[in-house]
């Protein structure tokens, strides 16, 4: 008897879990998403120069792939836990590193030198000998020679100096705001389900 | 205007638990630092009218500089009374230190050269920018001083101002909330401790020992209503008035906010280290960043404070 009992009880905690589920995906997540790039809209782009191969724009469509790929659900956890993106789990590696080191902060000032002009000022060709490389280099002495010596003036990095961004954290605070009341959903949809 | 805000008081008590409970054992010491005479921010010592006023700094060649941004001289003793676990105001209040900075003249004699120590009474010291301040009784020849190795600062744009160890201070979420049927409210402010080091050992020593002084800890939310320990030059606070230093009425005496219940709590401590790779690649673009931010960490914590009303 106690065994019957035990498995219903787990169909059920199951059927209100899958309905969670379901909930979140087609809710929450997209809301979640949607606060996620507004935020990376406000505090990132339009800040940089748009023809900077380093302006954050460039990079949004990534950002955008690897925010849908990430795996809201734990799917190892026993029970249920639902994860929210944050500077500690994020895929930031590749091409998104440039968008780490700006959500962490950057300090010293920093300027834009293109590969050429770092080829000519240092007479040093690096293994890779691309015309679109720039170089993110820290602006010091050395640096304003260069700029002496190829006669202009570099540009300065528009992240130069700039204490962290957290774009993280309002969709955060959206998810811990509003689970109470998905999950109170999930479980009136099984207690439907089974009325009927 | 009206009084200091709870978020600055909470700020400064923040500021000055790390610094002077937390990080109190990252001083280092430099002895006998010759002192140079400074004419152009000295009175006239030929003008009657004017009180006497010869200001003497410290020639240390020290890397990084005792007197960096978020650095100076300490001015406190070891034992001072000042510590994270008192809740109440402090009766006695917070003494000046006699013993970390030390000031001696110096006399020849043949080819022998002897330093004597002046007494703390005749000499004012400006903590911040590492100077002697006296009133001509005495001609001050050399320093020996303790000073805060790690750089305490609560600005971002002040850490290039800084060589490393830099900690910045960055409060930047308030919340908010009841916390009990009827009156009262809880805050809860989101802080991060963002941690520059020269290498990984001196980050990971500082990490450990910000992270013990805040988990299952608490301190003081102070008033700060008579201002903070120095005064906007650097000197002990009042200390210009009354130069005896073991006159018990010249200590820093302050006050526990009141309608605050308890200490301001630390909660939720997590540290982590903040990689940010120095040769980043994307596709086929390189970026490179600097030392500073070579060897970064980060401490994130809820600050939580109970008000009555």
């Amino acid at each position: 008897m106690a065994i019957i009992i035990k498995k219903e009880i787990k169909k059920w905690t199951d059927d209100i879990r899958k309905n969670l589920v379901v909930i979140l995906m087609q809710t929450a997540v997209s809301k979640l998403k949607e606060i996620i790039l507004e935020d990376y809209d406000f505090n990132l782009n339009n800040v940089a120069n748009p023809k900077s191969n380093l302006a954050p724009e460039n990079y949004l469509d990534e950002f955008s792939n690897r925010l849908d790929n990430f795996e809201y659900i734990d799917p190892e956890f026993k029970g249920f836990k639902f994860i929210t993106p944050d500077m500690h789990n994020f895929d930031f590696s590749g091409e998104l590193e440039t968008i780490e080191s700006i959500l962490e902060g950057i300090v010293g000032r920093y300027v834009e030198v293109k590969y050429e002009d770092y080829v000519k000022a240092t007479n040093k060709k690096t293994y890779r000998g691309e015309h679109k490389e720039v170089y993110l280099i820290k602006y010091d002495r050395s640096v304003r020679d260069w700029e002496k010596d190829l006669d202009k003036k570099f540009e300065d990095y528009a992240f130069s100096n700039t204490p962290p961004i957290d774009i993280f954290g309002r969709a955060n605070e959206f998810v811990e705001e509003n689970m109470d009341g998905w999950v109170i959903e999930a479980i009136n949809k099984f207690k439907k389900r089974v009325k009927s | 205007m009206p009084g200091m805000t709870q978020l600055r008081q909470e700020d400064l008590s923040l500021f000055y638990y790390l610094k002077d409970v937390v990080l109190r054992d990252f001083i280092e010491k430099e002895e006998e630092i010759p002192l140079s005479y400074m004419p152009e921010v000295s009175s006239n010592p030929d003008d009657p009218t004017c009180d006497k006023s010869l200001v003497y700094e410290a020639l240390s060649d020290m890397e990084p500089s005792p007197t960096e941004r978020g650095r100076g001289w300490v001015y406190l003793d070891e034992y001072c009374g000042f510590d994270s676990t008192m809740c109440s105001p402090v009766s006695s209040g917070i003494p000046e230190q006699v013993s970390r900075v030390e000031v001696f003249s110096c006399t020849i004699s043949g080819t022998t050269t002897q330093l004597l120590p002046i007494d703390v009474g005749e000499y004012l010291v400006d903590y911040l920018d590492g100077r002697i301040v006296t009133s001509g009784t005495c001609e001050p020849a050399f320093v020996t001083y303790w000073w805060n190795y790690v750089s305490l600062v609560d600005e971002w744009a002040t850490v290039t101002a800084a060589d490393p160890p830099v900690v910045v201070i960055n409060i930047h979420g308030t919340d908010k909330m009841g916390y009990q049927l009827g009156a009262g409210k809880k805050a809860v402010r989101k802080v991060d401790l963002h941690i520059f080091a020269t290498d990984p050992a001196e980050r990971n020593d500082i990490i450990e020992v910000l992270y013990d002084g805040l988990y299952n800890n608490s301190c003081p939310l102070f008033d700060f209503s008579r201002g903070t320990i120095l005064d906007y030059d650097g000197t002990w606070y009042g200390r210009k008035n009354n130069m005896d230093r073991l006159d018990p009425t010249t200590n820093f005496t302050i006050t526990t906010v009141s309608g605050v219940i308890g200490n301001l709590l630390f909660d939720n401590v997590v540290a982590r280290n903040v990689n940010l790779p120095l040769l980043m690649t994307r596709n086929r673009n390189e970026v490179m960043l600097s030392d500073l931010n070579a060897y970064r960490s980060k401490i994130s914590f809820d600050l939580i404070s109970y008000t009555r009303s």
